[in-house]
């Protein structure tokens, strides 16, 4: 490794801590024996202490017109789907609506369990109709037994 | 409210990094205001997805170069331009100028200006990696997550951009205009 020199990259990889341990001490021991391998890596090091020292040089502060744009956008944000559906659920439009679903629902079970009146007797039909049927009844006590019946009962 | 707090307290102690990375990445004060601004709102309506205990500036760095690259192809830049394989090293002289004459006696009054010009010359996603690798520090595994690659493109994205500027700097060193 003494004899072949260190390509850029290896060095830009040596500098930014990017090769393995054992590869880095090999490039550090060939480094030592190397002048020439040494500028290079030196060349490689000022580029990165230039792009600092550039850096820092023109650092600046966050204006407070970016922080302040921030916070009006966060304030004033287009509501989201959610916050658009619960205005919408304001009582102003909820009371219209609640009243809808419950006449709604109220003649929807109504329909659903017949008509009012399937439950009450008429009770002139009671009377008059059902005591005639009554009286037309056969087997009731007060008739006679139908001679097919009384037939039968004499063959046993 | 949490939210807000949360906010304010990424503005407070991560706003200067972020306008000055943005910054260095746009070159340009009104882009970075523009970039640092959305980048805060998307904070602000994505704070769930911090991860507590990872590093915000990298999240956030995130954040802007999503932001960056969505706005370049939008403008239909240069982002996506592909850099050539010998990327102009001869044509500005080459070799390691920077190496003879050592570069910190530049620094400040009288490389200012070329290093600016030579970060602005070289393309944004350029610009980009060799900001997170050499100025801000970051392993070549923090900037693929930053940047959405691998480390393998880094690293030789990297490579390539530090040539490409080296040769540049060398160039507006020679004729500053």
């Amino acid at each position: 490794m003494s004899e072949m020199h260190l390509t850029p990259d290896e060095l830009v990889d040596y500098l930014h801590g990017e090769v393995p341990a054992a590869r880095s001490a090999a490039i550090a021991a060939h480094i030592a024996g190397c002048p020439e391998c040494a500028d290079a890596r030196d060349a490689e090091a000022s580029l990165t202490k230039v792009l600092r020292a550039h850096a820092q040089s023109q650092e600046r502060e966050l204006p407070p017109a970016v922080v302040s744009r921030i916070w009006e956008q966060v304030r004033y944000r287009p509501p989201s789907v959610w916050e658009r559906l619960s205005a919408a659920l304001r009582p102003a439009i909820a009371v219209p609506v609640a009243i809808a679903v419950a006449a709604f629902l109220f003649f929807t079970i109504k329909v659903a369990h017949g008509p009012a009146h399937a439950a009450t007797i008429n009770a002139a039909y009671y009377v008059e109709n059902h005591a005639a049927l009554d009286a037309a009844t056969p087997l009731s006590e007060d008739d006679p037994i139908p001679q097919t019946l009384a037939n039968d009962d004499s063959t046993r | 409210m949490e939210q807000t707090a949360f906010l304010e307290s990424a503005i407070n102690e991560y706003g200067k990094a972020t306008y000055n990375y943005a910054y260095r990445l746009t070159q340009n004060e009104a882009d970075a205001r523009d970039l640092t601004q959305e980048a805060f709102i998307r904070v602000y309506r994505a704070w769930r997805s911090f991860k507590p205990g990872t590093s915000f500036l990298s999240w956030i760095y995130r954040i802007l170069t999503n932001l960056h690259r969505d706005e370049l192809r939008r403008r239909k830049g240069r982002y996506q331009e592909e850099i050539p394989e010998d990327h102009e090293l001869q044509e500005y002289g080459g070799g390691r100028p920077l190496a003879v004459e050592p570069i910190e006696e530049y620094v400040e009054s009288q490389l200012s200006e070329p290093v600016s010009k030579a970060l602005a010359d070289l393309t944004a996603e350029q610009r980009q990696i060799v900001l997170l690798a050499d100025v801000e520090g970051y392993s070549y595994q923090e900037i693929a997550e930053i940047v959405g690659c691998t480390v393998g493109t880094v690293r030789s994205r990297l490579h390539r951009a530090r040539g490409q500027l080296r040769g540049l700097l060398n160039h507006h060193m020679k004729s500053p205009s």
